[in-house]
């Protein structure tokens, strides 16, 4: 039998290399070229050839009123729909981790919003908002409360998202601490039961101690998903009413796809980047620690 | 030997598609991709695919879109350079775009080659307008299919009821009986609200603009100089957010075409501003409430008269296909009198460009609406007539330009900015756009 020899170093980067050569071509090469055209003038809508025009796209932007307006809009709408539904699927995994009757049925009705299509979910919600179409103004006056116009006020439209964002990703959050809860030993509640513990100091004191792990990663899961907010508005708002609901990455397919303008949407595109690398960063490390620790 | 048996068959294999080709098809074997708005003609041209396929032997393959989307991915795809379509849809207002960035091959290239058959195309009993409205600086970029303008779809009785005998030729004069007609169960009117763009509420705004003796320009296309907060312009976007935030149904602003064309054919407004192409949607038998009870007229005007909406849509051969002559075959079939016919009478397809269409006796007696109000055609054909040739201004900047406006038409419905504010802010921000792509110094 021959004896165990190791790999040497160098084979692991000629095993990897068609990896790495995939992830450069998909990946780094069209950032370049986004920072490349994020310094040219290039436009459909003009009748001047493309040229270099150093930062120029970029100080066009802190004038922006648009743009900067859209930087509390993103914001917003990771913030929010994060923040609920992590509360929101905590609580719907509490009470189904009960084992109450009909609890089964209620995890296959929590799948629906995951699997589907989000353009389907967004027209449908459209229709919903609309009002004497829809029927979530009819339901709101059952219990005597006058609807407003979802996506004719600036205020009522931003809810309008959240509410579309919540709903669709409630369930997979609420199953993700499910499936963390269902693993915990029943001997820590038996033991917290023996000393004493109600139903809610036992939540609080044995089960929210031990989902924080689980809380950290799925907050950051949604975070990143939530930066990429784009269907939903597309199809809810389209960004209106009169661009109240634009984030920085719609606010830069409509200046790519709607005006034209490539090298202006380029440098948003370059910007949002950058945030989204000061907001994945940190995430990311504390993620790392997370299974570290774990493992 | 092996070697040499091989080549031969390769060599056969490769002369059979040539040899299959007869003279009368040419383009035998060549498959083409069509990409563009689903509309009732466009969805005709896909039902009647099989039959140009037996004539030619040229497949098709049909990408039908929403508006919004065959806009962007066409735009997107032509801008790209890849060549996957052979065939595009276009809007009037987009032709400058599309010929000034060399996206599409003018029809008039083929014209007079052995490719071209004038007595199929018959160019001259294609509308001047819409032909027009196609062509860019004296060049035919593509072929019109669509004729489009909006009319005046008013509820019969609901006028009776009110005691008004005929329908408001002037806004102040629709103004003035609003409160007549309007209650809170069926309200007044609907136009368009969303997209705040070009091919949005602009397409209803531009009306209430024109019709104000409104101007874009300084002087187009000399000086381009912004004037879209004239005191005109301020008055046509008072009139048009005064109708729709007053008399219009709750959450208007959001209105698409699908919602507008639904709310008159279920009879939940009096009356809308709306496409004479979709009168066949309203009046559709099984699903309208109105059918029966509507009158048609040509929209009010303003100081400078009614100025009905105008675009023409059109198709075009793209300029990276690699089948030109296969695709401009299929505009030729798919613009004959023969197809559009069939189609019109087929689908509700009433915007047909052809004139002789419009004198065809099967045309009439499918579409001449009377319900005692007076006549569909009629309505239809005198708001093609009176609407401007110059709706939407001639230049590559105009879908850019047509959205700052219609954000800013938005923002005086919501109420976030007055009409004169909310004109001032649109009218620096043009400035602004045009100088970045130097249309102006």
């Amino acid at each position: 039998m021959a004896a165990y020899q190791p790999i040497p170093q160098r084979a692991y980067y000629k095993y990897l290399s068609p990896s790495i050569i995939v992830l450069l071509l998909l990946t780094v090469l069209p950032v370049l070229f986004t920072l490349y055209l994020s310094t040219s003038s290039l436009s459909f809508a003009s009748p001047r050839p493309e040229r270099f025009i150093g930062l120029r796209n970029y100080s066009r932007l802190l004038d922006d009123a648009r743009f900067l307006a859209s930087i509390p809009v993103s914001a917003l709408f990771i913030v929010a729909p994060v923040a609920l539904q992590l509360v929101l699927g905590f609580i719907v995994a509490v009470v189904m981790n009960e084992r109450l009757p009909g609890m089964r049925w209620l995890r296959y009705v929590l799948v629906a919003p995951m699997v589907i299509p989000p353009i389907v979910t967004g027209l449908t919600w459209r229709v919903l908002f609309t009002p004497k179409l829809g029927s979530v103004n009819y339901f709101l006056s059952l219990i005597g409360l006058e609807g407003p116009s979802w996506l004719t006020d600036a205020n009522w439209a931003l809810t309008a998202i959240v509410i579309v964002a919540v709903w669709g990703w409630t369930p997979f959050v609420a199953l993700m601490f499910l499936a963390a809860m269902q693993s915990f030993p029943d001997e820590l509640y038996e033991a917290a039961v023996i000393d004493g513990a109600t139903w809610v100091q036992s939540v609080r004191h044995v089960t929210l101690p031990l989902l924080k792990p689980t809380f950290t990663f799925i907050g950051i899961l949604r975070t990143m998903e939530a930066l990429g907010i784009f269907p939903i508005i597309y199809i809810v708002t389209a960004g209106g009413p009169a661009a109240a609901t634009e984030t920085v990455n719609f606010y830069a397919y409509v200046s790519g796809f709607s005006y034209l303008k490539v090298g202006y949407a380029s440098a948003i595109i370059v910007v949002f980047f950058f945030m989204l690398l000061l907001i994945i960063g940190p995430m990311t490390r504390l993620l790392l620690r997370n299974f570290q620790v774990d493992s | 030997m092996i070697y040499r048996i091989l080549a031969l068959l390769l060599c056969t294999l490769l002369v059979i598609p040539v040899m299959s080709q007869s003279d009368d098809k040419p383009y035998e074997g060549t498959s083409l991709n069509f990409l563009y708005l689903a509309t009732a003609f466009t969805n005709g041209l896909k039902e009647l695919e099989p039959e140009f396929e037996e004539l030619t032997g040229i497949s098709v393959e049909f990408e039908l879109l929403d508006e919004e989307g065959s806009v962007r991915k066409t735009q997107l795809e032509l801008a790209s350079g890849a060549g996957n379509y052979d065939v595009v849809g276009i809007q009037s207002g987009n032709i400058p775009l599309y010929a000034e960035n060399g996206w599409v091959t003018p029809v008039e290239n083929f014209w007079g080659t052995d490719v071209s058959d004038p007595a199929v195309l018959d160019v001259d009993d294609l509308i001047g307008s819409t032909m027009n409205a196609m062509a860019w600086d004296g060049v035919q970029q593509c072929l019109p299919f669509f004729a489009a303008t909006i009319i005046m779809y008013y509820q019969i009785d609901i006028f009776e009821a009110a005691g008004i005998e005929s329908p408001p030729t002037t806004y102040d004069e629709l103004l003035e009986i609003a409160p007549l007609l309007h209650t809170d169960e069926v309200p007044l009117i609907a136009l368009r609200g969303n997209p705040p763009a070009a091919h949005g509420n602009i397409w209803h705004f531009n009306s209430f603009f024109h019709g104000e003796g409104a101007k874009f320009f300084v002087d187009f296309p000399n000086d381009l100089t912004p004037t879209v907060n004239s005191p005109e312009a301020i008055r046509a976007l008072t009139n048009f957010v005064t109708l729709k935030n007053n008399y219009g149904p709750e959450g208007v602003a959001a209105y698409q075409y699908p919602d507008v064309t639904r709310a008159m054919q279920q009879g939940t407004v009096v009356m809308v501003m709306e496409g004479a192409p979709l009168a066949g949607r309203i009046m559709d038998p099984e699903e309208s409430k109105v059918s029966g009870n509507l009158g048609f007229a040509v929209v009010p005007g303003g100081a400078a008269g009614p100025k009905p909406s105008f675009a023409a849509h059109g198709i075009c051969v793209t300029a990276d296909s690699a089948h030109q002559e296969a695709a401009y075959t299929f505009l030729e079939w798919a613009l004959s009198f023969d197809t559009m016919k069939k189609i019109s009478l087929a689908l509700p397809q009433i915007a047909v460009t052809r004139d002789s269409l419009w004198e065809d006796p099967d045309f009439i007696a499918k579409y001449d609406y009377d319900f005692g109000a007076g006549s569909f055609l009629k309505a239809f054909q005198d708001s093609l007539a009176a609407a401007p040739a110059d709706y939407y201004p001639a230049f590559a900047g105009w879908p850019l330009m047509g959205d700052i406006l219609g954000q800013a038409v938005q923002e005086a419905e919501i109420g976030a900015r007055t009409p004169e504010d909310a004109l001032n802010h649109a009218n620096e921000l043009i400035t602004q756009m045009l100088e970045d792509e130097g249309y102006l110094p």
